[in-house]
């Protein structure tokens, strides 16, 4: 467990139309422990292109967890977390809605499409930063996430 | 009558007699006429012999009897046939002044009779009706549910249950009416004909339209202002984020660069987004007491406090303050919504506190006029100067500074449009300096539960 996360980092995607939230949390994970590399779409078609290796994003590589804002331009997030959790490839990748919503639909909607957790952003900027180093704890260091063969 | 019949027959038989007489005694007569007799009676009785008046006598009794008994059947046939007539007169009379249409057909459905009524609903003569036959008048829709009441109810059981279709008018235009069809069976108990009373119930069909297409409305006016309330607060949310997390930021990494004032200003700029934030959340809460309210139910008041009274643990026990109560009563009320209204308002009690530790008891007493109970929450704070009173339930008005006591203000206003949804009233009565009773009105739970 610690061992692995100590030589590779760790690919995290992620999606997230607002500049200013992508900063606090690319500070945030900067912060941390863990090794890591933050690649930042900033709408839903661009998740998915990136996920599907399309387009512009032909050497991107496949991340071991996805951080989701619902609230995005063009496709939203509930339809992203659809195709992931739809796609026999891409179900088996960690996604973590991070999201300002406290809607109970929105909740619902989320885990009936199998998210892995759903997180509401704080409204302090420093439980904000506790969040994520939270979130990077639990998944990057304490969770045994799924490794990365061919899907079943 | 009687006596008129009595007196005919007896004088029938008399000239018979009469006759007979003349016939047998024509020389005693002749000899009457011509030579007066001495004594009437005898020359009445001339040379009748004892048996023979004997006979006649009881002859001319018999007939005049038979007469008068005749005379009284024909009497009473007449009187019958009178009465007949008259009440004949009054029922078609009553048929025709009533409102209610009535028809009557065979077993095949063929208008066989109908009042004037029926007629002027389907703006048909009666003549053309008496011509027609029921499924005529009846849209193809409602034929076979007709069909079969008649035969499921009607004749089986002599009546159906009272039943809606439609009637087609002269015009084409369509009537909506309700009615109730009975059976009339001959003296074996055979299926004869049937008759309806009809209705028309266009006024009643209008009203229903009319409510479900406002309720309709309703609802979708609700589901606008809850739609417009989540992305408002949602889309409104983010920015202020944005605000109060950069403003923090600052503060925290340019500390050094920043002198008291720029410190202070930040600090404002921060408090008044998150304030915003807070104002964005209670306003969503108020809008959700209408559209996310649960249906009234029975609930016992007692639970609902107690409920209230965990979530307010924390501050309870900072504030030492004791809460008491007597038993509460069932009432018809949404049970979460119930919570909210004592929590916001021994919230209130508790921050507007007075130096010593708060007391706080919760009572019920019965409001007959507001037909259900009346409640109060009392306690020993600071208290709310009269002119107030009606103020403090508008939302986000306050009596105090963010300093003095923070809040947005949004208590009292969300108790009283959960108070108002239940059809109750809330209001208070206070001294300042001595304490306030909040009091608020719930409908009853019905009898039975």
């Amino acid at each position: 467990m610690l061992e692995a996360t100590a030589t590779k980092p760790v690919d995290i995607l992620l999606v997230e139309d607002n500049p200013g939230d992508v900063d606090l949390a690319r500070d945030a994970l900067e912060d941390g422990k863990i090794n890591n590399r933050l690649h930042v779409v900033t709408d839903g078609e661009a998740a998915m292109a990136f996920l599907r290796k399309q387009a512009q994003y032909q050497q991107a590589p496949r991340p071991d967890l996805i951080l989701l804002d619902l609230n995005l331009p063009k496709k939203d997030g509930i339809e992203v977390l659809a195709e992931i959790k739809g796609d026999d490839s891409l179900k088996r990748i960690p996604v973590v809605i991070l999201t300002t919503s406290q809607a109970e639909e929105d909740i619902l909607k989320s885990y009936n499409l199998h998210a892995n957790c759903y997180l509401t952003k704080p409204l302090h900027v420093g439980q904000f930063f506790s969040l994520v180093k939270s979130i990077e704890s639990f998944w990057l260091s304490i969770v045994v996430l799924p490794p990365h063969g061919d899907p079943q | 009558m009687v006596i008129a019949a009595a007196l005919l027959f007896g004088l029938l038989f008399w000239v018979v007699d009469g006759l007979v007489d003349y016939y047998k005694y024509r020389e005693h007569v002749r000899f009457l006429i011509f030579k007066a007799p001495e004594n009437i009676l005898d020359s009445l009785f001339l040379n009748v012999s004892t048996p023979d008046l004997f006979a006649r006598i009881t002859l001319m009794a018999t007939c005049l009897i038979a007469g008068s008994l005749l005379a009284r059947l024909l009497h009473r046939q007449m009187e019958s046939a009178e009465a007949l007539r008259a009440s004949e007169i009054r029922y078609r009379r009553l048929h025709e002044s009533m409102r209610d249409a009535f028809v009557q057909m065979d077993m095949q459905g063929r208008i066989t009779d109908c009042n004037t009524a029926f007629a002027q609903m389907l703006g048909r003569s009666m003549a053309q009706l008496r011509t027609m036959h029921q499924e005529d008048l009846t849209p193809e829709m409602w034929r076979a549910l007709e069909a079969r009441i008649i035969q499921e109810q009607v004749v089986p059981g002599g009546k159906s249950d009272v039943y809606e279709k439609e009637l087609i008018r002269d015009d084409g235009s369509i009537l909506p009416v309700e009615l109730r069809t009975f059976l009339i069976t001959d003296e074996g108990g055979h299926p004869m004909a049937m008759w309806a009373i009809v209705r028309d119930i266009s006024e009643r069909k209008r009203g229903e339209r009319e409510r479900e297409a406002a309720l309709a409305a309703l609802k979708r006016s609700n589901e606008d202002l809850q739609r417009f309330a989540y992305v408002a607060s949602h889309d409104l949310q983010e920015p202020l984020r944005m605000v109060s997390s950069y403003t923090s930021l600052l503060a925290e990494r340019y500390a050094a660069q920043l002198d008291d004032q720029a410190r202070k200003y930040i600090r404002y700029a921060v408090d008044g987004a998150l304030r915003m934030q807070t104002l964005i959340r209670d306003l969503l809460t108020l809008s959700r007491v209408e559209t996310r309210g649960a249906g009234l139910q029975t609930v016992e008041a007692g639970p609902a406090l107690n409920k209230a009274i965990a979530n307010l643990k924390a501050m309870i026990d900072e504030t030492g303050a004791k809460i008491s109560n007597d038993p509460l009563p069932r009432v018809q009320a949404d049970e979460a919504q119930m919570t909210a209204v004592f929590q916001n308002l021994m919230h209130n009690s508790l921050k507007f506190r007075r130096a010593t530790p708060p007391h706080i008891h919760v009572s019920a007493a019965a409001d007959r006029e507001a037909g259900g109970w009346r409640f109060a929450v009392q306690d020993d704070g600071i208290g709310i100067d009269a002119q107030y009173a009606d103020k403090i339930f508008v939302i986000f008005k306050r009596l105090h500074t963010q300093a003095e006591y923070p809040g947005t203000g949004i208590g009292l206003a969300l108790c009283k449009r959960i108070i108002e949804r239940h059809r109750g009233r809330i209001w208070l009565e206070s001294v300042p300096g001595q304490g306030t009773t909040f009091y608020f009105t719930l409908p009853a739970a019905p009898i039975g539960d």
